[in-house]
């Protein structure tokens, strides 16, 4: 499941914000996008998602233009996780995984038993089985993430697009999310995540996209793209990458702070 | 906090449709003229086959000419107003909306209120009241759509908007209208009622509304997926934008077809849906089951109380109003623990 970027370009009118993006996606790797705000990390999950379908460029997933699939078959290839939110109306956990099976794409489509079942699969792998009944809108912001995550993956596509899925969770939540989507790397998903942790992409993912306006500027290993020359930069703040573990990892910590300290 | 069950769903459907029949056949029964639940089982039966007649001209007169319709009406019009409600509230994703909040019950009643000044007949109020309702919740959803921040406030600020352009309208028909014939006519059916309907108002009124119900019945699992984020449904595979489209002109068919046939009857749209949402929670699987059949038994009762309580005909705008109001008040009061309903 290989993802294909060449030559990407997209304006808000005379704005523009992606200028020129090119990259590859290899099957089964957890790739994490940094950028500061308005960087243009959004709007690159948009029109891999078709929201804003209006680019210029070539978009291929597995070698096939994304633009030339319809609703139905790019849902199929690509489950897009976004922040938790509370939605206008309290569906069971259940019910929120259960909107992902679509597949006989028939437009009187009903949930049958099998779908149940996918459903169920999909909470237990996530640990919360048990969670069915419960109302998504009653459960803490991690347990609505990890309902998410088992919702795209009810929807049986193994291309993930996560958009900073753990930007509203504790310390601990976080951790956990990050832990059970780098297992789902291992298991053959491929994950392309934002974030605005450069620790979590250090930590956690194979390589990272890091987008400074609208440009890629710099792709490739976390330890060799967030260097403290890029972070300072895409950031706007002086940041220092401490080597801890003689130097198997790396953390950053804002180069003032380590002054004063 | 566990959310409503299937298991729940069940026994809520089998008590609604058990209440169902009792009001359709007590109400057939009850009036001022008295008929006996035998004498109606012949009548229905002597349309089908030969029976012999044990029934008085006058008793047949007032079942077919006068009963029948106009229970059979309030019926469909309690259960294409709830509905068409809770789509609404659906499509717009948000609990406080209706047809009377995003203008449809406005421009439907200027619609009607134009077909009664033209003196065109039943069918053409119907569409009259139609194309104008769909004009009002179009500008209503494109104004919202531009004041994308904030929907809610859009919702309600473009909902007074051009819910008051179409009262305006409504108002300036009545000045224009004929003062004996045609203005009281227009003030009366404003009120809401189903006086002096008749066997083809109750044919067409059910065509037009199983034509708008039947669709969105086969739709109501995907409509969960419209409650959602936009590109968070489109992400899972549906075409946001034709599905919408198809739920708000068969919810506007509802709406227009109910109030052409019966006036303006307020809030059932609101208030139908959420009592369904507490007892059955929020999947419209069996959201949208339980709503018709509760807005049918809900305009069945407010419909004999029209009719029976007082010697004079109540308009059953009033009525529904009476119980609606204070509901939405009590929505709005308790917002931020009920929202989730």
């Amino acid at each position: 499941m290989s993802l294909e970027i060449e030559n990407l370009h997209f304006s808000y009118g005379e704005r523009k914000v992606l200028d020129g993006i090119s990259f590859v996606l290899e099957e089964g790797s957890f790739v994490c996008l940094l950028g500061a705000n308005g960087s243009g990390k959004s709007t690159l999950f948009s029109c891999i998602l078709q929201f804003l379908p209006k680019y210029e460029g070539s978009i291929k997933l597995n070698g096939r233009e994304l633009a030339e699939l319809n609703t139905r078959e790019r849902a199929e290839q690509i489950a897009y996780i976004p922040q938790s939110h509370i939605p206008a109306f309290n569906f069971s956990c259940l019910e929120v995984v259960l909107m992902a099976t679509q597949s006989n794409g028939s437009i009187f489509y009903v949930p049958d038993e099998k779908a149940e079942e996918t459903a169920h699969e999909a909470l237990s792998r996530v640990g919360l089985a048990g969670f069915e009944d419960r109302g998504y809108a009653r459960i803490s912001g991690g347990e609505r993430q990890l309902v998410l995550i088992a919702r795209a993956l009810a929807q049986g596509s193994k291309f993930l697009i996560m958009d900073e899925p753990t930007s509203s969770l504790d310390y601990g939540n976080q951790m956990r999310i990050l832990s059970m989507v780098r297992d789902l790397a291992d298991e053959g998903y491929t994950i392309f995540l934002s974030t605005h942790h450069p620790d979590q992409a250090l930590l956690f993912s194979d390589a990272v996209i890091l987008l400074h306006d609208g440009k890629i500027m710099s792709q490739g290993r976390a330890d060799e793209v967030l260097t403290s020359e890029n972070l300072s930069l895409i950031y706007g703040l002086e940041v220092e990458l401490v080597p801890f573990m003689g130097g198997k990892m790396f953390t950053c910590i804002p180069a003032q702070v380590l002054k004063e300290t | 906090m566990k959310v409503k069950s299937s298991n729940n769903y069940r026994s809520v459907i089998s008590v609604l449709i058990i209440a169902l029949i009792f009001l359709l056949l007590i109400s057939l029964v009850l009036g001022r003229y008295p008929l006996s639940l035998l004498e109606i089982g012949r009548l229905f039966l002597s349309r089908i086959t030969d029976v012999e007649q044990t029934w008085t001209d006058s008793s047949e007169a007032i079942f077919f000419n006068v009963r029948l319709p106009r229970i059979g009406l309030a019926a469909l019009v309690g259960a294409a107003l709830s509905v068409s409600g809770a789509c609404y509230q659906g499509m717009f994703r948000n609990p406080l909306v209706s047809s009377d909040i995003i203008g449809a019950s406005s421009g439907a009643a200027f619609g009607a209120a134009l077909g009664i000044l033209l003196g065109v007949g039943g069918g053409l109020i119907s569409i009259s009241a139609f194309i104008f309702s769909a004009l009002a919740v179009a500008l209503v959803y494109m104004i919202s759509r531009i004041l994308r921040q904030n929907q809610v406030l859009g919702l309600v600020l473009s909902g007074i908007m051009i819910g008051s352009i179409f009262n305006a309208g409504t108002s300036f028909l009545k000045l224009i209208a004929d003062p004996n014939d045609q203005l009281p006519q227009i003030t009366f059916w404003l009120m809401g009622s189903l006086n002096g309907k008749t066997l083809d108002e109750l044919y067409y009124g059910a065509i037009l509304i199983l034509i708008g119900l039947l669709p969105l019945m086969g739709l109501r699992w995907k409509m969960n997926l419209l409650t959602m984020d936009e590109k968070e449904a489109q992400s899972m595979g549906v075409a946001v934008g034709p599905l919408r489209l198809i739920v708000i002109v068969c919810a506007t068919l509802l709406t227009a077809t109910s109030i052409a046939v019966s006036g303006m009857i307020g809030w059932i749209s609101l208030v139908i849906p959420h009592f369904s949402r507490l007892l059955v929670g929020s999947d419209f699987r069996r959201l949208l089951p339980t709503s018709m059949l509760m807005g049918a038994c809900f305009l069945l009762i407010v419909d004999n109380i029209s009719r029976l309580a007082y010697t004079a005909e109540i308009p059953l705008g009033i009525l529904t109003s009476l119980v609606g109001a204070p509901f939405y008040l009590y929505l709005l009061l308790s917002r931020r623990t009920r929202m989730n309903i």
